[in-house]
């Protein structure tokens, strides 16, 4: 029971973090809340579905990849184009643009696809595997594996590359970046592209587990955005860290206390955080300046 | 009712003579008040609020002039969730709704030839939203009755703003007991209660399908938790044993812990409460699991989209249903045949049954009522006799709730659903 809860709880928490690292890199770099980050999360998923479904019915990992491609394009255009505009710009306009642009982007998926729930067809058997009387299916793992797989890769761009570097600078200092020569534009494009590119990710390997619906991102941004503070607004690692105990902390807490209070667990400790330490677990306070 | 709404009024009545009429008594009514404004205020200038007053006196006017019945089309306002996770069985109650009313207005209309209008809105199973789509019906469209609201929280908080408007209510969806509790005489249920499939059907759990031991997972809102208290309740009462409720909301993409922990406690049945994408995600997860128990849903587990997202995993299960579009009633097979005409082939669901009957049902007692007047409406409403598509219905008399038509259990089997067992709801009030 409690090894069935704990796999339970790293399938969920690897959406979690998959979707809050990303959040975590477009709000910490470009201090942009982005409100229709939940819909790259459901883009990926409803572009999955189209290649393997519609569009020449490609198998499952082939379709996954040009799905990554065309978000990370699509991502790279909206920034350019809208996202860009945005940097520097006070609260109100962001959180404005960016819900406006999230009302949009679903209402086209539900125009072009339709509210139906619809399933990701997937190549694997439906049967589960059983190890050591623990239930899980390929689909699941595969979920759980290439979650923690990207991660450790980002992870490695970040710390080991000189693009990662740049990425670093700007994060902690975008004058002196821009001092240094760093394209700090370019760097804005990529990190939201990256960022998109993971909550994308993340619907395209749910989807096969979950149903796809238009309002799926919505949803699930919700927890994405509580997991960013709690973990501290500027801390990518911590927003995986994060992610991955809160999806434990709701598999368990449902599982032995009560299933009843299961989203109540990420507000508690949200407000728990906020009242002993405003800037997050693994956020630095910083002078406003 | 009288609605103080001169747009309204004009823009339906384009006759030239009731036009001349109303400008002819608005000019002699605002004439008059200003000649005895200006004796009294002798000398001053006619100040603004003289002037305000003057325009409110127009509309009052229309009134006057707008006595006679408009000939237009008559309205009825439905709400439901267009968008939302359950946008989808929203969409589906209105496909049922338009089919009534495009039937309705192909026989000939009502009241003598007078077309209905369906204005639709989108409450999303918000109550707020709901709230606010059943005042726009109300204030702006001036419809005569409201079909809907879905959700029983919905449900329940259009409830009072119809009352206050004097505006019959109807739903075909909403199951939850408490909302003919309420002594809310505008409110009328055609549908049975969580209640009422309870007591239908725990007995013939208990006994034809020698279930003892029951787990319960159920959506997180007055429906889910109405549903399982009073399943429970009559499952316990017949010596059953209830092992645990869990409780999930209508966002959740993952069961497994829940499907977990009952798992554990190894039921015999499992009773779940949930629509389409829920119920689907549920069934899949449940088979991956390996939970073997008899399984009861009770929402939409026979539709469609249902069987397509859950495949071969639903066979076995049992959902309990208000309507299968298989039942063999004559009503109901006219029903199949034209929905299948009018939208490419499909299968009308029990959303789509639901609404179709409750738009029937209302432009029945308009007829019966021989008058747009909502009050009138819903005295006709109390005395329905219709001949629905799974039997006669008919209203208690102080709680409103339909009776006198079948309640079905239906088993999949080979991603179909075939009918199971039957029982027809008691009058509650007997």
């Amino acid at each position: 029971m409690f090894l069935q809860f704990i796999i339970n709880g790293l399938v969920v928490g690897s959406a979690y973090a998959l979707i809050a690292v990303g959040h975590t890199m477009i709000f910490g770099m470009m201090k942009i809340v982005n409100f229709a980050h939940g819909e790259l999360y459901m883009l990926g998923a409803f572009f999955t579905f189209t290649f393997v479904s519609y569009i020449l019915q490609l198998n499952y990992f082939l379709a996954l990849a040009i799905a990554m491609v065309l978000i990370i394009l699509f991502a790279a255009l909206t920034e350019r184009t809208m996202i860009s505009k945005l940097v520097g710009k006070d609260i109100m306009t962001t959180t404005l643009i960016t819900i406006g642009f999230s009302i949009f982007l679903q209402n086209i998926v539900q125009a072009v696809w339709g509210a139906n729930p619809r399933s990701l067809p997937h190549p694997f058997r439906k049967e589960p595997l059983e190890i050591a009387g623990i239930f899980i299916t390929v689909p699941r793992l595969l979920i759980i594996v290439i979650s923690i797989v990207v991660i450790i890769l980002l992870h490695l761009l970040i710390q080991k590359t000189k693009l990662g570097k740049a990425f670093r600078a700007t994060f902690q200092n975008r004058d002196s970046a821009l001092l240094a020569g760093i394209n700090v534009k370019f760097i804005y494009t990529l990190s939201y592209s990256l960022g998109s590119f993971l909550a994308a990710l993340a619907g395209g390997l749910l989807g096969m587990i979950y149903i796809i619906e238009p309002t799926m991102g919505a949803l699930a941004v919700g927890k994405a955005f509580t997991i960013v503070i709690v973990a501290g607004k500027r801390s990518y690692l911590g927003a995986i860290g994060v992610g991955y105990g809160l999806g434990l902390i709701e598999s368990l807490g449902a599982g032995y206390i009560s299933s009843e209070y299961k989203d109540a667990f990420a507000f508690v400790i949200l407000i728990i955080v906020l009242l002993l330490k405003p800037e997050g677990l693994f956020g630095k306070l910083r002078s406003q300046k | 009712m009288v609605r103080l709404d001169a747009n309204n009024i004009l823009l339906k009545r384009t006759g030239g003579i009731e036009i001349l009429l109303f400008v002819l008594v608005c000019s002699v009514l605002g004439t008059v008040y200003l000649l005895i404004g200006g004796v009294s205020m002798k000398g001053k200038r006619v100040s603004l609020f003289t002037i305000a007053l003057f325009f409110l006196l127009i509309p009052l006017a229309t009134f006057a002039a707008g006595t006679q019945e408009p000939a237009g089309p008559i309205k009825i306002g439905v709400i439901q969730p267009l968008t939302g996770p359950i946008a989808f069985d929203g969409q589906s109650a209105v496909k049922g709704a338009e089919l009534a009313a495009k039937e309705i207005n192909a026989a000939g209309g009502i009241l003598g030839g007078r077309m209905i209008e369906l204005v639709v809105e989108d409450g999303a199973c918000v109550p707020a939203q709901s709230v606010s789509a059943a005042e726009k019906l109300i204030t702006k469209d001036g419809v005569v009755a409201i079909a809907g609201a879905f959700c029983s929280s919905s449900t329940g908080a259009v409830m009072p703003i119809a009352k206050a408007n004097g505006v019959p209510h109807v739903t075909g969806i909403s199951t939850s007991p408490t909302l003919t509790e309420q002594g809310n005489e505008y409110f009328f249920r055609a549908v049975g209660t969580s209640e009422l499939f309870a007591k239908a059907f725990a007995k013939a759990l208990k006994e034809q399908l020698k279930i003892n031991r029951i787990a319960y997972l159920a959506v997180n809102d007055d429906w889910g938790r109405g549903s399982t208290k009073a399943f429970s309740e009559a499952f316990a009462s017949l010596g059953g044993v209830n092992l645990t409720t869990e409780i999930f909301g209508m966002n959740d993409t993952d069961y497994y812990t829940y499907l977990s922990k009952i798992k554990s406690l190894n039921p015999d049945g499992l009773y779940i409460v949930g629509n389409t994408a829920n119920a689907a995600m549920i069934t899949n997860q449940l088979r991956e699991l390996g939970l073997t128990c008899a399984v009861f849903g009770e929402g939409a587990w026979t539709s469609d989209n249902y069987l397509n997202l859950t495949g071969t995993n639903s066979n076995g299960v049992y959902g309990v249903i208000e309507y299968l579009y298989t039942v063999d009633t004559e009503m109901n097979k006219k029903f199949v045949k034209h929905f299948q005409e009018t939208y490419s082939g499909a299968t009308p669901d029990k959303y789509s049954a639901s609404l179709y009957q409750v738009i029937y049902i209302i432009a029945q007692a308009i007829d019966r009522a021989g008058s747009t007047d909502p009050a009138k409406i819903q005295q006709a409403l109390k005395k329905t006799n219709y001949v629905g598509l799974s039997g006669p219905m008919m209203f208690s008399p102080t709680k409103n709730q339909a009776y006198g038509f079948n309640m079905y259990m239906a088993r999949i089997e080979n991603g179909k659903p075939v009918l199971a067992l039957s029982a027809p709801l008691e009058n509650p009030e007997k």
